[in-house]
């Protein structure tokens, strides 16, 4: 209390302004705002104004950015590329980020729970991390290899086991599954180490404790070891939903959307469209789609995951 | 409500023997202290108790039936653990509703009522439906309490679970477990490195140091006669004071020297000395048993002594003192009777001394 008081006749005493005492921090970190601004918020909001522009500036008579209304959007909500490129997304994010959040959070707890020696449990984290490291590019480069439809590895195995085996990347499911089964590959140690992590740092006393209490192993892993792990589950989905939104390198190798435009994704179409095509004024109204799109399914996502429990 | 049966039980980790062919008949209603220092097996011998860990060899048997074999949750037992072990995403009373809901069987009123009682009994009805994270640790440890005797086992078990509180709340708690096992004539089993817990709690004691069960018995018996050095060494507050002597024997009198203090013994106390197998013995008195000279007394025993420290416990004093060649020895006085600086004698009758055959741990009560 007399701190505060001494401070405010400190203050009247040498009769410094207020003001300048809150103009100072805005000082101090206004060059980071301004370098914020002119890097992402600058050219966000840019792209938002194009996406209400036309401006295709590799045509012939080259043309400065018209104003055109909502005639982008309107546009793409008829273009059934665009649509097949959405519903492709629902099963490859819905479907893979799924399958890889649950097969890493299986692989967690089984390495943590039947593994018992520590050096092989360390070896099998780290080898599920390697993948991680590897370049999507090349990541994409192998596994276009092994799923040649002759001579791949994929196929030759199926064919050691009596299949005549699949033409991977010769239809649209098969080849969005072709690039789960890549991207899993690569990605599902992201899920394994969040919620090895997370296992890890649940006591081992509170299951001695509810072994005492006559808890079955059932009933462990759904009262103490899920509801604990709830919180880091949905965090794993939400970065795998966010690779999922932006997912183009493996794409591009693998299928290069096709056969045809059959497996295309929203942010590949957009690419298509921008730097192919050159319609930079659609291509920004596809990335904001896009962006809006992200943000609903992390709002919906949160929403669900906090009803559902309390941590 | 179950008798404990434990049978030659012996817990090894690789070369590490944690506890040592351990046999002990816990009667049932009992509350059993197991105390000793860290290391000394006490957690581990709870733990088999419980079915947490798996006897290297030995068995452990409720009222009879064989039980080692079986997983703690066919064991009719709870426990309430060092850290508690409460689960922090539920409720207090989520938690205590556990082990019901465990047991499967039982309606969510029948659940609700049993959760209600045993917060009322453990007195914390006013908190428990807060979330465990909220809770102060004297909070937390009631809630502990409620979950573990909600379900009515027949054996109790706790692990060291006051060790994180003050001191005045460990003493509430302490003496409310206490009443509470003696209400529910529950078989417990109390684990605790601090023997003055031990002391305090418990109807037996069972005093254990590197895997073995050293001295079992009621408080008053291992206070008073301690079977081996160790216990002597560890049971009793303040520390019971220890001299070292050599033995030697002048006729009917056992001549004791620690080098510089001389105590002659004849007659009846002199005799359990004759069973002395070492040449060097301990030779131990309780603080308690000590009292102050101004002048060494001629016929008593005594020894000379300058007092260093004085600390207040309320209406006595423990008084730090030193001999002349440096010895340390601790007497247990009225308070304000003493002032630092003081030079005297601590008089003590020989018939309260307590004689070990040998100056290590293992050394065996000769009188």
């Amino acid at each position: 209390m007399s701190t505060t008081r001494d401070s405010l006749q400190e203050r009247i005493a040498v009769n410094i302004p207020i003001r300048r005492e809150k103009l100072t921090p805005l000082l101090l970190v206004g060059p980071a705002l301004v370098t914020v601004f002119l890097v992402t918020i600058g050219p966000m909001l840019w792209s938002l104004w194009l996406s209400f522009n036309r401006w295709t500036p590799s045509s012939i008579t080259y043309q400065e950015p018209t104003f055109n209304g909502i005639g982008n959007f309107a546009w793409l909500f008829t273009e059934g590329r665009f649509w097949d490129s959405a519903i492709n997304f629902v099963y490859y994010g819905g479907v893979g980020v799924t399958v890889q959040v649950l097969l890493g959070t299986a692989l967690a707890l089984a390495l943590y729970n039947y593994v018992e020696r520590r050096s092989v449990r360390i070896g099998l984290l780290t080898l599920f991390a390697v993948p991680m490291m590897i370049a999507p590019l090349v990541a994409g480069r192998i596994w276009q290899l092994l799923l040649l439809p002759g001579g791949g590895a994929v196929n030759g195995i199926l064919g050691m086991v009596g299949n005549s085996g699949l033409p991977w990347l010769q239809s649209r499911w098969l080849g969005l599954t072709a690039l789960m089964i890549a991207d899993t590959w690569q990605w599902v140690g992201l899920p394994l180490l969040i919620i090895y992590g997370g296992r890890a740092s649940i006591p081992d006393s509170m299951y001695e404790a509810a072994q005492v209490n006559g808890a079955s192993r059932w009933m462990q892993f759904r009262r103490i070891t899920l509801p604990q792990l709830q919180t880091l589950i949905a965090i794993a989905f939400i970065l795998r939903f966010m690779d999922a939104y932006k997912f183009f390198d493996k794409l591009f190798i693998i299928t290069r959307g096709g056969p045809g435009t059959q497996t295309e994704l929203p942010t590949f179409y957009t690419y298509i469209v921008g730097f192919s095509e050159f319609n930079i004024g659609r291509a920004a109204a596809l990335t904001w789609v896009i962006g809006l799109g992200s943000i609903l399914t992390m709002l919906l996502f949160w929403r669900f995951m906090n009803t559902e429990g309390s941590v | 409500m179950a008798r404990v049966e434990i049978d030659n039980l012996t817990k090894r980790y690789g070369s590490i023997v944690a506890t040592n062919d351990i046999s002990l008949d816990i009667e049932d209603g009992n509350l059993t202290v197991l105390v000793g220092p860290s290391g000394c097996g006490k957690t581990t011998t709870l733990r088999s108790v419980a079915g947490l860990e798996t006897p290297t060899e030995g068995s452990i048997s409720f009222d009879g039936v064989d039980i080692t074999d079986r997983p703690p949750q066919e064991r009719d037992i709870s426990m309430v653990f060092q850290d508690l072990a409460l689960y922090p995403h539920m409720t207090g009373r989520e938690n205590v509703a556990f082990p019901l809901r465990a047991e499967k069987g039982y309606s969510e009123a029948e659940i609700e009522e049993a959760v209600q009682e045993a917060a009322e009994v453990t007195d914390c009805d006013r908190f428990i439906d807060k979330k465990i994270t909220d809770l102060s640790g004297g909070q937390q440890q009631r809630v502990a309490l409620a979950r573990a005797l909600v379900r009515r086992p027949e054996v109790f078990l706790m692990d060291e679970p006051f060790s994180d509180l003050d001191e005045l709340l460990k003493r509430q708690l302490r003496a409310e477990v206490v009443q509470l096992q003696q209400e529910f004539g529950v078989t417990m089993i109390h684990v605790t490195h601090d023997q003055e817990e031990a002391m305090t709690m418990g109807d037996d004691l069972v005093v254990m140091n590197q895997g073995d069960v050293v001295q079992f018995g009621n408080p008053d018996e291992v206070f008073s006669r301690p079977r081996t050095l160790f216990v002597a060494m560890f049971i009793g507050s303040p520390q019971i004071n220890r001299f070292d002597c050599g033995l030697s024997w002048n006729g009917d009198t056992a001549v004791l020297n620690s080098g510089e203090l001389v105590f002659e013994l004849l007659g009846e106390v002199a005799e359990p000395l004759r069973r002395a197998t070492e040449t060097r013995l301990a030779v131990c008195i309780r603080p308690q048993r000590l009292s102050w000279a101004e002048t060494e007394p001629e016929d008593g025993f005594s020894v000379p002594a300058r007092v260093n420290v004085v600390e207040k416990i309320g209406t006595e004093d423990i008084v730090r003192c030193t001999t002349p060649e440096g010895q340390d020895v601790t007497a247990e006085v009225d308070s304000g009777a003493l002032t630092e600086g003081m030079e005297g004698h601590l008089v003590f009758d020989p018939d309260n001394l307590h004689l070990f055959d040998g100056v290590n741990e293992e050394a065996e009560r000769l009188n």
